[in-house]
């Protein structure tokens, strides 16, 4: 190659490995839940959320399916989704945003980043923004795992509890989300 | 009187046959829907292809209802067994209430209640509280 042939191919090539995305994806994600009242607890569990990272714009998304979700009380479960989230109707909660406060190339090297996490959930049918803070962690053999807390209110996705059991179900829901990446 | 006794005995046995059923179904664990019969039977490359391809038309057919999917068993991992298809970044996973005794490259046929699928990596469709069909 001569020497403007070799300029002419790097012009070429280094924007594109300079704009190279850096994606990671998760397919074994957990998303837990958990309403506490004096009367009754109810915990429920997903370990099969996706979702993905891409580093480069900071997007992260994340999908679950609400009849994924599993209770240790048959009853529960089914309420859960015939009568409150109504999961034949509307299968999916997904949360599309961006991560803030992650410096480019921060996934390389092992340590614990805390970060803030803005987007749009949506679920019920309804979208909502939430902000809140995250932690992304990248062990010492380079894995990468993403951690989040946040509230969500039922009356907020219009998921109505009727008054019989209102005070068994607590007004601000704990959710609890943790992904495990590979780059893809 | 001996009328008052027999009615009271009613009451109460009504009252107790009741609660005992109130606590038994509350406290009713997750069962497998392997009594269930299945809207449709097919395969697993069939059954992702559908969200694959329509997703709307493939929540209003199987969401909420229960399917028989065959296939070759790609891996397990605890609870989950995912069958195999021909693009690789589709699968059906299926979540049994415990480990079952099958192992990867069995050829099954398994039942469950199908959540839909989550069509971002690929398809991948879930279906819980399994059973394998024999």
């Amino acid at each position: 190659m001569n020497t403007r042939n070799f300029i002419i191919t790097a012009a070429l090539v280094l924007p594109l490995g300079l704009t190279a995305q850096e994606r990671w994806t998760a397919r074994t994600g957990t998303v837990t839940f958990n309403s506490t009242t004096p009367l009754e607890n109810i915990d429920a569990k997903n370990t099969k959320a996706s979702s993905v990272f891409d580093a480069t714009t900071n997007d992260f998304v994340f999908v679950v399916l609400i009849r994924s979700f599993e209770f240790e009380k048959a009853l529960m479960q089914e309420h859960f989704n015939e009568n409150y989230m109504e999961s034949t109707k509307f299968p999916k909660a997904t949360f599309k945003g961006k991560v803030s406060g992650l410096k480019a190339g921060a996934l390389s090297a092992a340590g614990t980043y805390n970060v803030t996490v803005t987007g749009e959930m949506t679920m019920h049918g309804v979208t909502k923004t939430i902000t809140t803070t995250g932690v992304f962690t990248v062990d010492a053999a380079g894995k990468v795992s993403a951690s989040c807390d946040f509230l969500v209110k039922p009356e907020d996705y219009e998921i109505k509890i009727p008054g019989m059991v209102k005070d068994n179900i607590a007004k601000d829901i704990n959710v609890h989300v943790r992904m495990e990446y590979v780059r893809s | 009187m001996k009328r008052k006794t027999v009615l009271l005995l009613v009451v109460v046995a009504l009252g107790l046959a009741g609660g005992t059923y109130g606590v038994r179904e509350y406290f009713r664990g997750p069962e497998d829907k392997s009594s269930e019969t299945a809207v449709a039977t097919l395969t697993a490359e069939q059954l992702a292809l559908e969200f694959m391809n329509d997703e709307a038309s493939a929540t209003a057919k199987y969401v909420g209802k229960v399917v028989q999917v065959t296939g070759t068993v790609e891996r397990i991992e605890g609870k989950d067994v995912f069958l195999r298809t021909n693009a690789a970044d589709n699968v059906v996973r299926c979540t049994f209430i415990s480990k079952p005794a099958i192992k990867a490259e069995d050829i099954v046929a398994i039942k469950g209640d199908c959540g839909g699928a989550i069509v971002m990596i690929g398809a991948e469709v879930q279906l819980s509280q399994c059973a394998v069909v024999e």
